[in-house]
């Protein structure tokens, strides 16, 4: 305990002295350096973090992190993307470093980054690597709820010196969540089932308890696969559950609907296969905004159909 | 060429022939009992697998669905009996007769206890021609046929790296084990570091490459079924009627050869037939290694040495394995399931083990090594 509050008064001490040195130069510095306060953050791994100056040039190992990076309009500090960082569209601009769970070291150094950010599938070694080269590296937890989501914004604005974007932006897709639905599926509401891997791929779905489940239960729909275990479920059981609607990725469609036995699934028959894009599901970040509405679309025109019926 | 050296390392590595090598020539094998005896468990096991699945569908209706009295079967029961348990079990039992049976006639051919449908590169090139459909974006059902862009791709793949094999062994104007064998495995490298660099280039579809290497038996259908029948039903017969020409092979091949067994004939028409077969294996379950290796080594615990019966005995124990195996991994983590390729090596392996102890336990005691 000692240690730690020596390490604080540490900590304090050199940045006031930062603050300090600052102060002497130009107006314009005092200003920036004066708005941004110095602060711990711990990371997934338990680690302490701290930030003492605003950063200036950011890498993002997260495609999901990128998109909430260029929503804050910080987009003109990244520096680094990965392979699968394909939206916005500007953030093809930006350099990439490689993939998500052991990117190029030596290209992330080159890059000279004030601060790293990292998803949970982050590689260990990387991390280490990055740390050993002196680098500020923070992975932030993956979170399997929505409310986790908006405080994953809100982390990476703090962390990127954008923390009053960040807030905002967290607060604003609150309103709008609220606005779409309570959270609360109703006894008779449709059932969803979200396809990642089907066929020869083995059956794949979310089940409870992961992201995925909860933007669908956010939209006020069941989730037909929640009883699969770590995303892993089996045909039988789908046939067995039969769900109202069935979501898949662009590329599985046409394999879906018409091979046996997934033809005989009523959503197939009832033309209730509804393609999605698994990245506004998948990353979290300003876009689930857009997957809630998918459900809530679903959940609305059953209930205008029950209504018809 | 003819290597007596390699069959007396076989005499040697493999303890329970040697163990009972003395013994075998006066006593008969008691093939048709052990015979019947597999064709009972099959039986069962095939029935259990029908009764086994993530929906609890009673023990009575999966009986009045096979006695015809489907009148007290919902819709969805149907589908799941008919449709969903009974393709998939005819498709593990057959895959893993087939392997099996491959294993069996390679080992014997090659003359090597290490021998097994991957060395080929079979395995590999199928996998590779499937990673390539999906890179392609073949994903739906090709039109016309029925079946996917991997499956399709899956025994392309498997023809053309049989080709690359066949043209390469046979460079010398005659096949021989060696060079077969070798560059078997250097195809296989080539085809496995292919899929590496189609996997890295193309992001998108490496975690289904992935899931498809895995492989699972979820995806049998009737009409792949019915074709994996047909090639299993006429190949393997086959195989069990060139299984004799092996046998003459053990003596060398000259000694063969004036028997009328020419060995690179016999060679080229195994690798020919195994390669069909493990083609079709691989498009429909993935790559499943393991049962090809061991199984044949469990049959030599069983005392039956010629190797047509051998062969039959390896399709039937390959094919009660794998039914065994696919009940497992279907069940244990239900509604999930285990990838298959997984189960065959968790629940083989140390049941091999134990086989390998104890006979070396009780050869010790004999005085026999």
């Amino acid at each position: 305990m000692k240690r730690k509050i020596l390490s604080l008064a540490l900590v304090l001490c050199m940045s006031l002295s930062c603050f300090a040195a600052c102060s002497k130069e130009g107006d314009k510095a005092e200003e920036t350096e004066a708005a941004f306060e110095a602060f711990e953050y711990t990371d997934f791994y338990g680690n302490k973090v701290t930030i003492d100056k605003e950063p200036q040039k950011v890498v993002s190992v997260s495609p999901a992190l990128t998109e909430i990076i260029f929503e804050l309009g910080a987009g003109d500090k990244l520096v680094g993307r990965t392979d699968y960082c394909d939206y916005p569209d500007d953030a093809l601009k930006v350099e990439s470093v490689g993939e998500i769970v052991s990117p190029d070291i030596e290209k992330i150094a080159s890059l000279e980054p004030d601060i790293v950010l990292a998803s949970s599938m982050f590689s260990e070694e990387s991390y280490n690597a990055l740390k050993d080269l002196g680098i500020t590296v923070v992975v932030i937890r993956d979170e399997v709820t929505l409310d986790g989501m908006l405080s994953v914004i809100s982390d990476t604005g703090l962390l990127i010196g954008e923390k009053k974007a960040g807030e905002e932006l967290a607060a604003k897709m609150k309103e709008e969540l609220d606005k779409l639905g309570t959270g609360e599926v109703a006894d008779d509401a449709p059932s969803v089932y979200y396809v990642t891997g089907f066929g020869e791929y083995g059956e794949y779905t979310p089940g409870e308890g992961t992201f995925i489940d909860d933007i669908i239960k956010a939209g006020g729909a069941k989730n037909a696969g929640a009883a699969a275990v770590n995303w892993s479920f089996s045909l039988e059981a789908l046939i067995e559950a039969d769900p109202d609607y069935i979501l898949i990725p662009a590329w599985g469609y046409d394999q879906f609907i018409s091979t046996e036995p997934y033809s005989s699934l009523s959503a197939v028959k009832n033309g209730n296969v509804i393609i999605v894009d698994p990245n506004i599901f998948e990353r979290q970040g300003p876009r689930n905004l857009e997957a809630v509405q998918v459900i809530r679309d679903i959940v609305d025109s059953a209930d205008a159909q029950d209504l018809a019926a | 060429m003819s290597n007596p050296g390699n069959m007396t390392d076989k005499e040697k590595t493999s303890a329970p022939q040697a163990a009972h090598s003395g013994a075998r020539a006066l006593r008969g094998d008691a093939f048709y009992p052990k015979l019947l005896a597999a064709a009972v468990l099959l039986f069962l096991a095939a029935a259990v697998a029908c009764c086994l699945g993530s929906s609890s569908i009673p023990f009575h209706k999966v009986v009045s669905y096979f006695i015809g009295k489907t009148e007290s079967l919902s819709s969805s029961e149907i589908l799941i009996i008919g449709r969903i348990r009974l393709p998939r079990t005819i498709t593990s039992l057959l895959v893993g007769g087939a392997l099996a049976s491959v294993g069996c006639i390679m080992q014997g051919v090659f003359r090597n206890p290490m021998a097994d449908p991957s060395v080929l590169g079979i395995s590999s090139g199928s996998a590779l021609g499937a990673a390539i459909m999906i890179v392609l974006g073949f994903n739906g059902v090709i039109i016309g046929t029925g079946f996917t862009g991997a499956y399709i791709g899956a025994i392309a793949g498997a023809l053309v790296t049989w080709l690359a094999v066949f043209y390469i062994a046979r460079s010398s104007g005659e096949y021989d084990t060696t060079s077969t064998l070798i560059a078997g495995i250097a195809i296989s490298s080539i085809m496995s570091a292919l899929i590496t660099v189609l996997m890295t280039l193309h992001h998108e579809s490496m975690e289904r490459i992935y899931m498809w290497m895995l492989g699972t038996f979820s995806s049998a259908t009737v009409q792949k079924t019915w074709v994996l029948f047909a090639v299993v039903g006429v190949l393997v017969p086959v195989l069990v009627l060139i299984a004799p020409r092996i046998d003459v092979l053990k003596l060398g091949r000259e000694a063969a050869l004036s028997l009328g067994v020419n060995q690179s004939r016999t060679l080229g028409i195994v690798l020919c037939i195994s390669s069909v077969l493990l083609a079709f294996c691989v498009a429909n379950s993935g790559i499943i290694g393991f049962v090809g290796l061991i199984i044949p080594h469990i049959v030599e615990y069983f005392r039956i040495h010629r190797m047509r019966r051998k062969l039959i005995m390896s399709f039937m124990t390959g094919a009660i394995f794998m039914v065994v195996c696919d009940c497992i991994a279907k069940t244990v983590v239900s509604p999930g399931e285990m990838a298959i390729g997984a189960m065959t090596s968790l629940i083989g392996a140390p049941y091999f083990l134990i086989l390998l102890i104890k006979s070396r336990v009780t050869a010790g005691r004999k005085g026999i090594r």
